[in-house]
């Protein structure tokens, strides 16, 4: 059985040396060898992790009246519980095959950490293209290292390509780099690829605000407001992007700089997505982390993000003109429905929940832009000043 | 000594003209003798003479020669047989029949030879006349013979498995291809390429039943051949089952319609190819299992790749060890065929597992995780496809 327990205290405080993980892996092979030369089929036992489960009723709160151990493992939700197992064993093809992806990028992770290397997902798909054929396979064998090891991915000196950008009242560095966010306002700065390596953070903004996409109305509003605005794509490079399935989604660098960020300014955060389905869940993403990465979202979600729009009912409020809206497709509608369903809606944010049934229900979505129909600086000047102002986020 | 089935005897005949005809009377006549019997088969060539002709003399000690069997002798040479043979008759204290022909030699020593080992303990000699440098002494010595003994009853089955193949039509080089109808390459494959090699896997399982004290116990012995290919892939052209002895009492028929026989027979077979599976490393693994062992060279290649770019030198002799290895310096395909031996080696053993007592491999969502429509493992949630989209 390859099983590999690591003291929690030490990923808290996220000063493991190179030299632990590359011992971890070692262990690993170690313990996976001894199976093989006892005869035994190898098994991995892979902890399965979520950051929510479809019980939308809200029944969770009622298994607070049994307290056992037992029941609540079973019932609640925790991001930091494991949820089951998964078993990897040489007896089923499916399992082979991701065995075998596993093992080949933890191949590379051992020697990246021995070389003290730094690679990308992406990069890693490009050592053995034809052997993992598709980057998910990759994107999952790492996510199941990181479980098996106890570890985040930044520890198997796995970096982010790195897509998200910040610009505002901010100053900080990296490895030496100087980021003067501040003395140049309009000018978007990358996120840097290691967070772990930024300090010397300074700020004399009033808030964070998260934007699905940079755009030239938030670049204008970071310069004329004390904000820093952070996003994990620019709408530039999402034009360009022919497969718009990962646009918005903030990769982990993004999130945890906005962590890091929060943690030492104690700023509010708010969130500003586009009214559909895929901007909810990317607001969902920032909060309480994705699905994928459940086993880290406690390193990686945003208790403190607040939703300040594009609300649906904003639709009616801010009049919008109907060539503004477009019908919900049949696959967002289904979509959305079954975000409905995520238990920590009801639990956590249920005005969240209501405005999401206003979108089912009204069957139109529309973008960020749309509010700049009537006046350009609309959104700059008057929509998200106001909505601070009076409290008007949820 | 075995007996000859007849339709044996028919396709040697086709070659032979009488010779097993003869050998076949000479049996009979010595299983009447209660007497310690002797056959002989000899050759004799004179390779001087042309054509070449070559005496063949079939002698035995047995009792009851009878001059019917020898009828169709009165009539040789057969025409038809493009005056061939000739024929003697000797009666004296056996029997001895000579025959003489212009076959060519080497032909009939290989038909003789094949067919007495399959078929009798005897002695077969061959003369080469006065020729200085004979090729060829005794072929088949008296003490080869052990091997058939009655309780070599494997060795009949192949011979009997070879028969088999013989009725249908094969000759040496021809395949018949009802009997392998799977993906041979009949090129470089003949049917008694595996008999002759001993490529068949032959096995055998014995399940015993103890009805009651007062009751014989009941043995039903099976007997499976597997003919294995040469292709690449693993591929079994046929299996026999063969219920050689049912030492039982007749069942009565409440126990009949319990499938008690039945049972029986299945026992018998289940260890019969346990016992197959055991001998023979890999054979008749199950699709699955093949399936699987199509991971072990790439689960080696980085195992081994694990094992040997560790800069952890006691991690690497501990894995070097374990594989059974000895000595310092390694090439890496050593190391790796090594894990890929002991990776295909579980999973053999796995796959003789009963299907019960396999370990599970569950899936242990109990509830809707994957109920939303998203939650496909693309992984673009994380955001990161996106840029490398854009890459």
């Amino acid at each position: 059985m390859a099983y590999i327990s690591l003291n929690c205290e030490f990923r808290v405080f996220n000063v493991l040396p190179l030299v632990v993980f590359c011992a971890l892996c070692v262990d690993f092979t170690r313990t996976l060898l001894r199976d093989l030369c006892n005869g035994r089929l190898p098994s991995v036992y892979i902890d399965r992790f979520r950051n929510h489960c479809s019980d939308a009723s809200g029944s969770w709160f009622d298994s607070f009246t049994d307290l056992t151990l037992s029941n609540f493992i079973s019932t609640c939700c925790s991001f930091d519980l494991a949820k089951g197992k998964e078993i990897l064993t040489l007896q089923r093809e499916c399992h082979a095959r991701r065995l075998d992806a596993l093992l080949r990028v933890l191949l590379v992770v051992q020697q990246l950490l021995q070389e003290n290397r730094h690679e990308s997902k992406r990069d890693i798909y490009y050592i053995y293209p034809a052997f993992f054929q598709e980057q998910s396979v990759v994107d999952r064998a790492i996510n199941d290292i990181c479980i098996i090891l106890q570890c985040s991915r930044h520890h198997l000196n796995v970096v982010s390509v790195g897509k998200g950008l910040v610009m505002g009242w901010l100053r900080f560095s990296e490895a030496g780099r100087k980021f003067d966010c501040i003395n140049n306002p309009n000018t978007v700065y990358p996120i840097p690829v290691h967070v772990e390596e930024v300090k010397d953070i300074i700020s004399v903004a009033d808030y964070v605000l998260i934007v699905e996409k940079e755009s030239e109305g938030t670049a204008a509003l970071s310069s004329q407001f004390s904000i820093i605005s952070v996003s994990a794509s620019s709408a530039e490079s999402l034009d360009l992007s022919l497969n718009h399935d990962g646009r918005g989604y903030p990769d982990v660098s993004t999130r945890r700089f906005l962590q890091l960020l929060i943690g030492k300014l104690r700023l509010p955060v708010y969130g500003l997505v586009d009214c559909d389905p895929h901007g909810f869940d990317i607001l969902t993403t920032y909060r309480f982390g994705s699905m994928q990465m459940a086993y880290d979202a406690k390193f990686l979600r945003l208790p403190e993000v607040r939703w300040i729009g594009a609300f649906p009912s904003d639709l009616e409020k801010f009049s919008l003109p109907p060539q503004c809206l477009l019908p919900l497709t049949t696959e967002e509608k289904a979509k959305t429905e079954a975000m409905l369903q995520r238990c920590y809606l009801l639990r956590e944010v249920p005005q969240w929940r209501s405005e999401v049934e206003l979108l089912l229900q009204k069957g139109v979505k529309f973008e960020i832009e749309a509010l700049s129909v009537h006046s350009i600086s609309f959104l700059t000047e008057e929509y998200i000043p106001s909505k601070i102002q009076a409290g008007l986020y949820i | 000594m075995a007996a000859m089935d007849a339709s044996s005897v028919y396709k040697l005949c086709r070659h032979l003209l009488h010779c097993p005809q003869f050998i076949y009377c000479a049996i009979q006549r010595c299983r009447k003798s209660d007497e310690l019997c002797r056959l002989s088969v000899a050759l004799k060539s004179s390779p001087l003479s042309d054509p070449q002709i070559v005496q063949i003399s079939i002698s035995d000690t047995g009792v009851g020669s009878c001059l019917e069997e020898f009828q169709d002798l009165m009539y040789a040479p057969d025409p038809a047989l493009g005056g061939k043979w000739g024929s003697k008759l000797y009666f004296g204290i056996g029997t001895e029949v000579s025959l003489s022909t212009s076959e060519i030699v080497d032909n009939l020593l290989a038909e003789f030879t094949r067919f007495l080992q399959k078929k009798v303990a005897i002695e077969l000699m061959f003369d080469c006349g006065d020729l200085p440098h004979s090729r060829f002494g005794n072929v088949i010595l008296a003490n080869d013979c052990t091997s058939f003994s009655p309780a070599s009853n494997i060795e009949h089955l192949k011979s009997g498995l070879e028969d088999y193949i013989f009725k249908h039509g094969n000759s040496l080089d021809n395949i018949c291809r009802s009997c392998f109808s799977t993906n041979l390459n009949s090129s470089n494959y003949s049917f008694s390429l595996p008999v002759a090699s001993g490529c068949l896997k032959v096995r055998s399982g014995v399940a015993c039943c103890t009805e009651s004290k007062k009751s014989a116990d009941q043995v039903m012995e099976a007997v499976i051949i597997v003919s294995e290919s040469s292709d690449s892939t693993i591929c079994y052209t046929f299996m026999y089952v063969y219920f050689l002895t049912q030492c039982t009492v007749m069942l009565p028929p409440e126990k009949q319609k319990a499938g008690l026989g039945r049972s029986l027979v299945k026992k018998a077979i289940k260890l019969a190819l346990n016992d197959l599976k055991e001998k023979n490393a890999g054979v008749l693994l199950s699709a699955h299992a093949l399936k699987i062992c199509s991971y072990a060279p790439d689960l080696a290649k980085t195992i081994s790749g694990l094992i040997l770019s560790s800069n952890d030198s006691n991690f690497q002799g501990e894995c070097i060890s374990l594989l059974g290895l000895q000595g310092q310096n390694f090439e890496k395909e050593t190391v790796e065929n090594y894990v890929k031996e002991r990776i295909i080696s579980v999973i053999e053993l796995n796959d003789r597992k009963p299907q019960r007592s396999r370990e599970a491999a569950p899936s242990l969502f109990e509830d809707g995780y994957f109920q939303e429509p998203d939650f496909l493992y693309v992984a673009f949630e994380e955001g990161e496809e996106a840029i490398d989209f854009l890459e």
